[in-house]
């Protein structure tokens, strides 16, 4: 499998009148085309800027990020991003709301054909001309996915895209999420604080360390683990066994 | 068995809804009513009174009287003339207002640093009396409209570029992250979100500047005109026609619901329009 993404020895830090918040410190890591990591730390650990410094929208002050084998300077429509909340624009219909990328890029051409046949096949075609306060939290989200396949992307940054969701709803988003990624056989880093949601997603999880953020360790997962879907892998009795061994070092003192 | 009682219950549930209903319609013609008798009622009051000589109908005028004077001003062909000054001095300084304000809201969002350097003159501006400036711009400016404009706009710009600069600043950073990360540039930040999150601002802040400017208008005609309601008011408590006064100002409660109801209108067809379509 060919590299997609090279990120090397990269710090990030910035000032305050008091002192220099070092965030990251000397974190590396490569990800192959196709593959579904997720990436789990303790909260405030500097994952969101992991994420920004990815896909260009801050700078590293060292290190690099390589993508595709060019380094990555300012955004790109090749990588995509999905945040937290899904900001759906309450001002827009969901039709319109997905069609903000091409709107943007000035492709708005032949993707409105695109987007109808986005919102057809993830079940939103009903309400494409709905308001997203219409939509429950789980189609809001689905929204937010077309919003940002609608760009084509090769590599999808998820930002704890499920956290604002209740937990039943979480458990099938992430399913359905996860089996959208796959089918369509994208590139994805998930950064979450959910251990369970990390194992149940991820071809391998990285573990950050508190800041100064670095990789604390990895865990690979066993290829017939990896491709069960997330739910039927909440039910395999190997995510125990992965979920004690993360627990175990969340657990060290590094931690505390 | 349960369905028929389910039938049951269902159409005594639509009786009570209807009762509710009738209930509610009838508390809002009350409502109506009310209001309207009032408002007839301070006016026969007033009438009677100053008929039977309790209030002295020299100083505190008659709705007769005020109808009679508003009738001479329009037999005198100048009723239209001065509510014309009036509102048309209003409407622009509002229209200015209105372009000003968003204008510079979004250029002080653009460049931070510059509002940071003005804020204290801001503040400065926007407390100071604006009244107290008026005599001083008609002495520069001279006795002509464009100077009442000035004075209408210096009384509502302020405040305005404060409000709308800050309902910028409440926009949630990552919807503009957003943006961002979809390629976009500062010029779609504020097409695709600061104008269209901020549209309930904009429309708030046009109902509190409508009427700013109708103040700003009658102060400066106050001071500096020779037409005009605020000149009419000016000029008649001056002769001691307290007719004229009283009339004036009844016709600006008039322009001013009129004109806020213009505003409100505006308020319903973009709603309309928003929930409506697409």
């Amino acid at each position: 499998m060919d590299t997609i993404l090279q990120v090397s020895s990269l710090g990030f830090e910035y000032q305050t009148r008091q002192t220099t918040v070092e965030v990251i410190r000397d974190l590396s890591m490569t990800v192959c085309r196709g593959e579904f990591i997720s990436v789990v730390g303790p909260s405030g650990c500097g994952k969101s800027t992991l994420l920004d410094l990815i896909c260009g929208l801050q700078k590293p002050v060292s290190g690099s990020v390589c993508f595709e084998g060019k380094a990555v300077e300012g955004t790109s429509t090749k990588i995509g991003y999905m945040l937290q909340k899904d900001h759906l624009f309450e001002w827009r219909s969901i039709e319109r709301n997905v069609m903000l990328g091409p709107e943007i890029n000035r492709k708005k051409r032949n993707t409105q054909k695109q987007a109808e046949d986005f919102l057809n096949k993830y079940d939103l075609s009903a309400f494409s001309h709905s308001k997203p306060s219409q939509l429950s939290g789980g189609m809001r989200q689905r929204a937010a996915l077309i919003r940002t396949m609608m760009m084509h992307p090769k590599l999808l940054l998820l930002d704890e895209p499920f956290s604002a969701l209740d937990y039943q709803t979480r458990l099938t988003v992430c399913n359905d999420i996860w089996t959208i990624l796959k089918e369509t056989e994208k590139t994805a880093i998930l950064v979450t604080h959910d251990l369970a949601e990390a194992i149940s997603t991820g071809d391998r999880v990285l573990i950050l360390s508190k800041r100064p953020t670095r990789i604390e360790k990895e865990i690979p997962f066993d290829p017939e683990f990896q491709r069960l879907s997330p739910i039927e892998r909440r039910k395999d009795p190997r995510f125990n066994q992965y979920f004690q061994i993360l627990w175990e070092v969340f657990s060290h003192d590094s931690y505390q | 068995m349960t369905r028929t009682s389910d039938r049951q219950i269902h159409s005594t549930q639509i009786l009570r809804q209807k009762q509710f209903i009738r209930n509610e319609n009838r508390k809002i013609r009350l409502l109506y009513l009310l209001r309207v008798f009032l408002f007839l009622f301070f006016l026969a009051l007033w009438e009677f009174t100053a008929s039977r000589g309790i209030l002295n109908p020299f100083i505190f005028s008659s709705p007769s009287r005020v109808c009679e004077t508003i009738g001479q001003w329009h037999s005198q062909n100048v009723l239209a003339v001065h509510i014309g000054s009036t509102m048309q001095e209003t409407v622009i300084s509002f229209l200015i207002v209105t372009v000003l304000g968003i204008a510079s809201a979004i250029f002080l969002w653009r460049f931070p640093f510059i509002y940071r350097v003005l804020e204290p003159y801001f503040i400065l501006f926007n407390s100071l009396p604006k009244s107290a400036l008026a005599p001083l711009l008609i002495v520069w400016l001279g006795n002509q409209p464009r100077t009442i404009i000035l004075v209408a706009v210096s009384l509502a710009i302020f405040s305005s570029i404060l409000t709308l600069y800050n309902a910028f600043l409440q926009i949630d950073p990552d919807k503009i992250k957003l943006i961002r990360s979809l390629n976009g540039t500062r010029i779609h930040i504020v097409q695709k979100v600061l104008l269209p999150a901020c549209i309930p601002v904009f429309i708030s802040n046009m109902k509190v500047n409508i009427g700013l400017c109708l103040v700003g208008v009658i102060i400066g005609e106050f001071l500096a005109a020779r037409e005009g309601l605020g000149y009419l008011i000016i000029y008649g408590s001056q002769v001691f026609k307290m007719d004229w006064v009283v009339a004036a100002i009844l016709i600006l409660c008039v322009i001013a619901i009129f004109l806020y109801a213009i505003i409100t209108l505006t308020e319903k067809l973009y709603t309309g329009y928003y929930l409506k379509n697409k």
